[in-house]
């Protein structure tokens, strides 16, 4: 792994409570305004961030196309008009994190198979509930033949994403990834939830960093917006492991952000969302912004580009 | 100098065996570990047949644990039980930041989440049943049993999540991120994930027979496989015996079907070739082939083509075996499993067999070891993975020179 591998972010694509895009999310930040209602869905219509017609998506993987869709064109790798993106790259891969995935397709096969018997699963419900599905998708939607991973470990899940994209980038794997998280509700993962004694404001989301080498982004002209300095994601201990997790990702202190205050707590895709929003602040920043998952475990670094 | 990843502990639990020495001489004696389904009524799948584990034991207490956790947890834990031990590193009181996991799975707490979804089903929601459930809840279990405190994944790429995991793992070592990781592929047989892959029709009516002209489906099967991987200085500093060397990986998606394989082994040529590449090895050194080897009719061919799109005429030469029809194929245990023979394949030198072969296709026309174990010096190999989604992965092994 080449540690002088500068890796710039180019596009931020996010969906949430408070609508589409991170310019929301900001806004919110600034402001102080704090959600005061019980459950936060994503306020957007999918079928707008869609390159291609779907017969059926589940929630995580259409929160996770959508997030892409925004992403890609501010990156500049889809023109507006054009039907298909151009990326430059052979190897262009995909990261995501999330806790409970495909969760609401499960359940729907489940119940087919426990009302009903084994003989009656349904090959297309059971073919969108595997939890690597959004990543695939996302491969298929995009042409991305590079890494494609699904990191699924609760509040850490999108920073393990961030942190894998980052390691394949480094060690020439690949020059561009999509990496991110995405979360999707369920009434029965409220009731899950609840029952195990959560008391913040669940929310969906999803946000995508498009991540690329500084030269990848200069041959195509692309403009960075930030830098993801670094990212580490640790085994959770009893000693919270969030300052080890800044140490390893870099820096001794940094900014803490977190998204979950104005959006809600998403969960696999919260640190994405908090990401996304470093990277939209990192211009203005007097120090380098920091993205902590809620159990402590992982932390992504985002700092101001410097040519 | 470059940091380089060895393996030097493996651990497994399967349908063949329930330790390595039981997987390894099952599989060069011939035999299969595929049998009749009786942990829960089949009735309805295409087979009542799988890899199941049989007479499996778990005691919460060797792992510091009160209570039992989902069943594909507890073959991970006890696989990695076997691994830690046979690499003879010290166990960790405390979280060791030195010391990293890769948990790779493809339906999680599969049998947890059949006992959540049926206590909904009455109106109960139980807290505890969806905990096991989780993804990450087998990741916290093997953290703790194992004293785990440095670099941590819980990934999924369907059935080439295990590869995937050995690849992580070897990156975390070659990265100077950790001087050990425990890299573990596990899953349990469980009605969901069963009926999904009956009514895909990825499963045969009759018996899995890779590569073999007749070949009408593959068997699914169970366990988990565990590596303990190391950076080779560390492992010589406390005179551990390296069993072979991750040379290198790769892992890739298709980007073309959820199911359906792409033209030409397209990717899965280029997830072999990215491999060879990150080993930075010359495709005629390599001596056997560990193969995917579904058995599925589209499958098998297009994983041949694969091969001999990277490795030219020495893919003429070599083995090129399954061992699916012995285990079932494990799903998120399959690539870590597929590495365990192959590791033992170079230190034993000898092949594992493709059983249930019959009758020769021209499109899978390379040495698939049919039926019996065969002899053979590697010193270098490659291991194959392909899931759902399009993922594929794929490890390069070697003796540790």
């Amino acid at each position: 792994m080449n540690e002088e591998v500068r890796i710039a972010v180019t596009g931020i694509g996010a969906v949430h409570a408070l609508g589409t895009g991170v310019k929301p999310l900001v806004d919110a930040l600034r402001a102080g305004d704090y959600p005061d209602v019980e459950l936060l869905e994503a306020d957007y219509d999918p079928e707008e961030y869609r390159e291609s017609s779907k017969t059926y998506m589940d929630p995580c993987s259409d929160l996770a196309l959508s997030a892409c869709f925004l992403a890609v064109r501010e990156a500049g790798l889809v023109a507006a008009d054009a039907e298909s993106p151009d990326f430059e790259s052979e190897r262009p891969g995909a990261s995501l994190g999330t806790a409970w995935g495909t969760l609401e397709t499960m359940l729907n096969m489940t119940g087919r198979v426990q009302e009903r018997g084994l003989r009656f699963g349904s090959p297309m419900i059971f073919t969108h509930a595997f939890i690597n599905t959004p990543a695939a998708l996302m491969a298929i939607e995009y042409e991305l033949y590079g890494p494609n991973m699904i990191h699924s470990m609760g509040d850490a899940s999108s920073v393990a994403a961030l942190d894998y994209a980052m390691t394949m980038i480094r060690a020439g794997r690949t020059e561009i990834m999509l990496a991110g998280g995405a979360e999707a509700l369920s009434e029965p993962l409220l009731a899950a939830i609840q029952a195990q004694g959560f008391d913040g404001v669940p929310a969906e989301g999803a946000a995508i960093l498009v991540l690329e080498t500084a030269e990848h982004a200069a041959a195509r002209g692309a403009a960075p917006i930030a830098e993801l300095g670094g990212a580490a994601c640790l085994a959770p201990c009893e000693d919270s492991a969030g300052e080890r997790a800044l140490i390893a990702a870099g820096v001794e202190c940094a900014q803490v952000i977190d998204a979950a205050t104005v959006c809600g707590h998403t969960f696999g895709a919260s640190v994405a969302l908090s990401a996304a929003c470093c990277a939209a602040l990192a211009a203005e920043a007097d120090e380098p912004l920091a993205a902590v998952s809620a159990d402590g475990a992982g932390a992504v670094v985002i700092e101001e580009w410097r040519e | 100098m470059k940091r380089r990843a060895v393996i030097t502990g493996m651990g497994i639990v399967s349908s063949l065996g329930r330790d390595l020495s039981g997987f390894w001489r099952g599989l060069i004696e011939n035999r299969s570990g595929i049998g009749p389904i009786d942990r829960f009524d089949p009735d309805g799948l295409r087979n009542e047949n799988a890899g199941q584990v049989r007479d499996f034991e778990f005691t919460p207490a060797h792992f510091g644990m009160r209570t039992t956790p989902d069943l594909a947890t507890c073959f991970l834990l006890t696989a990695a039980r076997e691994a830690v031990h046979r690499s003879a590193i010290a166990p960790a009181n405390t979280s060791d930041p030195d010391y990293g996991g890769v948990f790779a799975t493809n339906f999680g707490g599969s049998n947890s989440w059949e006992d959540y979804v049926a206590g909904l089903r009455d109106g109960e929601v139980s807290a505890e049943a969806f905990s096991e459930a989780s993804f990450g809840r087998a990741m916290e279990h093997g953290c703790a049993a194992f004293g785990i405190g440095g670099p941590c994944l819980l990934l999924s790429v369907a059935c080439a999540s295990g590869a995937a995991a050995i690849g992580a793992a070897a990156d975390m070592i070659r990265n100077d991120e950790a001087d050990v990781v425990l890299a573990v592929g596990y899953d349990a047989l469980a009605p969901t994930p069963l009926s999904g892959l009956s009514v895909l029709r990825t499963v045969t009516d009759e018996m899995i027979r890779p590569f073999s002209a007749d070949r009408s489906g593959t068997i699914f099967g169970e366990g988990a496989a565990a590596l303990v991987i190391e950076d080779l200085e560390y492992a010589r500093e406390r005179d551990a015996r390296p069993l072979a060397e991750v040379l290198g990986w790769a892992e890739n998606n298709n980007a073309y079907h959820l199911t359906a394989p792409d033209q030409g082994g397209a990717g899965m040529t280029r997830v072999v070739h990215g491999a060879i590449e990150d080993a930075g090895v010359n495709p005629a050194t390599i001596d056997y082939v560990n193969a995917h080897g579904t058995g599925t009719q589209p499958h098998d061919p297009a994983e041949v083509q694969a091969v001999k799109n990277v490795l030219g005429d020495r893919a003429l030469e070599i083995p090129m075996s399954s061992i699916k029809p012995a285990v079932g194929h494990m799903m998120g245990g399959a690539g870590a499993a597929e590495a365990i023979a192959t590791v033992m394949a170079i230190n034993e030198g000898i092949v594992p067999p493709t059983l249930n072969y019959r009758e020769p296709d021209p499109e899978c026309d390379l040495n698939h070891v049919p039926n019996e174990a065969l002899e053979a010096d590697v010193t270098r190999a490659i291991s194959i993975s392909a899931g759902i989604g399009g993922n594929n992965s794929c490890v390069v092994l070697g003796a540790v020179r």
